[in-house]
């Protein structure tokens, strides 16, 4: 990485706008190349986190992120090319590789087509690809924490063909370092992970994270991938109040209704959580998950796998190490680099076009290469959002578009 | 990561001899040097590392923690001078930034009180929450954003804890935490400042430690040269005395308050001139918007 000091705004030019979350927001941008010649210019994704005296200080989520991927570097990881400050608008900028496609689109667009569900070896080489990413993070000691569809990348037809259909694993925003952890994890933030893909052991109160919870939403997101549907799809409970991490009963129950109520001999451990008193007394239930990804039929490895990375008693789930070795890796059709056939038949991620007032800093952009004269202009417009000066960036914006 | 220091950012990007280090800065330390004698900048190096841990006691945070904002104090003064960047802001903001990056977070505020505390004699302690938030924004850039700081307490619990070495753990330990106020954790890897410590620990206790050396197959000669550079710190008045106190000595704190004290007070003035003409700029257009109201009504 190299960490040049040059001003965002000359190396970045924004297109639009990909994303939005309580971080911040994130952007399509080109890089400017340097020199003359005119290459493909390459995308990236830029992660503007909200200016830092917003709250204490910078975000600690983008502290997280940053000091991670610093450190990472993995083919199915994304990749962190650069960090940037705005020192005019105290904000900080994460500059990443650009994916067209996201699992939770991929699934989405699949879904649509009703019965086109995603190819086999498309799914084999993503969870695949998903493996090998998670089993690099937690040889070097870091849990995700926050695995689910919108959080796995997959680069498309932008890239050349011999990087298309790659998982890059992103968003460490709630990623940790777990060697000799200074205080529980659960104390500071209580809560991680969207319940739809949080393993048992969390939703029943358990006070550390342990490599074995992305290992439950990587199962979770296998079934998701055959199916084109959530495996568990629970009712969120609203935190308020005092309770930060109230028990997710329907979460819970979900669980219990398609891999069956869990006991105590096949758990042991399930006795010292807090939340199993409550749910003790729920009614038995069988196993009933071949019903519900009747694609992978019992008795073939696709089958048995799913069933070991979702294994109730997280010390003996599957880990990412072995599920690499398992059986159904070895058998035909093999996993590939590409993950995708005949292709990329996805569109695209949509990217909305940048809104003056809403788009500040960096973000500010008038057209395509426009003259930095206008852009200055389009910025003030943005910070004062008055009628006048909104007037001057529409026919500032206005002769560009006749002049080109 | 955490399993590679090789491959880390620490190792990699950080990790250099003394020699290097020193010409590396040496343009630097000239420019310090016409306003700072050579042990008042000595001091300053020696001095903040105590005044962070200090500091980190006082704010309820660790000593590892307190260890990396050490490291970050060091990494930034490496390219950047004494004279341009107040240390009394740079320590209390490396520790900040540390707290945060070991999952730990204090608010600026927490931090602006205990040194409001901490600064009770002549001169108070001058800066305020704007300015730790402005300095984390710099600490962090001159950092080049490599955070993960890897410290010799991992690799002593592992070579002393239940093995014939226990007994001295915690004199290793506490040597440890001394080789903070040397270079020592810019210049070498964590796991042979632990063995310089352990081995430094073993002998004052009388134990074989040239058998234990042999065992551990570690190679005497870059041993040594950690060892006497830790050594360094109990050898009075060569780097600086043992600083229980909080006194950077009453010249020295006179000399850095006269250096910040104007550009300090500009800063603030600025500050509240933006407030101000914020302020304006506000009324100014609630005022425009106004008259038309007000105008329809009689």
């Amino acid at each position: 990485m190299t960490m040049l000091r040059k001003s965002l705004r000359d190396k970045y030019d924004p297109i639009g706008k990909i994303g939005e979350g309580t971080y911040g927001l994130v952007y399509k941008a080109q890089v400017i190349a340097e020199g003359e010649v005119a290459v493909a210019k390459r995308s990236v994704a830029v992660k503007k986190f909200k200016s830092f005296r917003s709250g204490d200080g910078i975000s600690p989520t983008a502290i997280r992120e940053i000091k991670l991927l610093r450190e990472l570097s993995h083919d199915y990881i994304v990749d962190l090319m650069d960090v940037m400050l705005d020192p005019d608008d105290k904000a900080l900028y994460l500059v990443f590789d650009y994916a067209d496609h996201d699992l939770l689109e991929m699934i989405r667009s699949n879904h649509a087509h009703q019965g086109a569900g995603m190819d086999p070896v498309t799914v084999k080489s993503l969870l695949w690809q998903i493996l090998q990413g998670i089993n690099y993070l937690h040889k070097n000691w870091v849990i995700h924490r926050d695995l689910k569809p919108s959080n796995i990348l997959v680069t498309g037809s932008d890239k050349p063909v011999e990087e298309q259909g790659c998982v890059k694993i992103a968003d460490f925003g709630l990623a940790r370092l777990f060697q000799a952890p200074l205080r529980p994890f659960t104390d500071v933030d209580s809560v991680v992970v969207t319940i739809w893909y949080r393993a048992p052991e969390l939703l029943l109160g358990a006070k550390h994270y342990t490599k074995a919870v992305d290992i439950w939403a990587i199962g979770c997101i296998f079934a998701e991938l055959i199916t084109s549907k959530p495996l568990f799809q629970g009712q969120e409970k609203i935190r308020k109040g005092e309770d930060r991490n109230p028990f997710q009963s329907d979460q819970v129950s979900q669980i219990f209704r398609i891999l069956g109520k869990p006991t105590q001999k096949e758990w042991p451990g399930i006795v010292d959580l807090q939340h199993w008193n409550e749910a003790q007394n729920w009614r038995e239930s069988k196993n009933i998950l071949h019903e519900r990804v009747p694609a992978l039929r019992p008795g073939t490895s696709g089958f048995d796998l799913l069933s070991k990375l979702l294994e109730y008693d997280p010390s003996k789930r599957i880990t990412a190490e072995q599920a690499l070795e398992h059986e159904f890796f070895r058998e035909e059709p093999l996993p590939k680099r590409c993950a995708l056939v005949n292709g990329d038949p996805y569109k695209p991620r949509p990217v909305t076009p940048l809104d003056p007032n809403k788009d500040t800093g960096w973000a500010t952009k008038v057209k395509k290469n426009g003259n930095r004269g206008a852009k200055s202009s389009a910025n003030l417009s943005s910070n004062l959002s008055s009628n006048l000066l909104e007037g001057k960036y529409a026919k500032a914006s206005k002769k560009l578009k006749t002049n080109h | 990561m955490a399993a590679n220091f090789w491959t880390s950012t620490h190792y990699v990007n950080w990790i250099r001899n003394a020699g290097t280090i020193q010409v590396e800065m040496n343009a630097l330390r000239i420019r310090d040097s016409e306003y700072f004698t050579e042990e008042e900048l000595i001091s300053l190096q020696v001095y903040f590392a105590q005044f962070i841990s200090t500091l980190a006691r006082k704010a309820g945070l660790r000593q590892r923690i307190a260890a990396t904002a050490t490291v970050y104090y060091k990494r930034f003064y490496m390219r950047s001078g004494f004279v341009d960047h107040d240390p009394r802001l740079v320590a209390p903001v490396a520790l900040y930034l540390a707290a945060k990056v070991e999952e730990h977070t204090v608010t600026a505020q927490k931090i602006i009180n205990q040194l409001n505390l901490m600064y009770k004699g002549e001169h108070s302690y001058p800066y305020v929450v704007a300015d730790i938030y402005d300095y984390e924004f710099m600490l962090i850039s001159e950092l080049d954003f490599d955070l993960v700081v890897f410290h010799p307490y991992r690799a002593l619990m592992r070579y002393c804890s239940g093995s014939p070495l226990n007994s001295i753990l915690r004199g290793a330990w506490a040597m440890v935490n001394d080789s903070y106020r040397t270079d020592v954790c810019m210049n070498y890897p964590p796991y042979l400042i632990a063995f310089a410590c352990i081995y430094m620990a073993g002998s004052l206790d009388n134990m074989d430690m040239d058998t234990w050396m042999e065992k551990m197959n570690i190679e005497p000669g870059e041993l040594s040269e950690v060892i006497r550079a830790i050594s360094s710190v109990y050898e009075p008045g060569k780097t600086g005395k043992e600083t229980s106190t909080l006194q950077l000595g009453e010249a020295l704190e006179g000399k850095i308050q006269a250096r910040f004290a104007d550009r300090q007070k500009r800063k603030q003035e600025e500050r509240q001139g933006k407030e101000r003409s914020m302020e304006q700029w506000l009324r100014k257009d609630k005022g425009a918007a106004e008259p038309s109201s007000k105008g329809s009504k009689p």
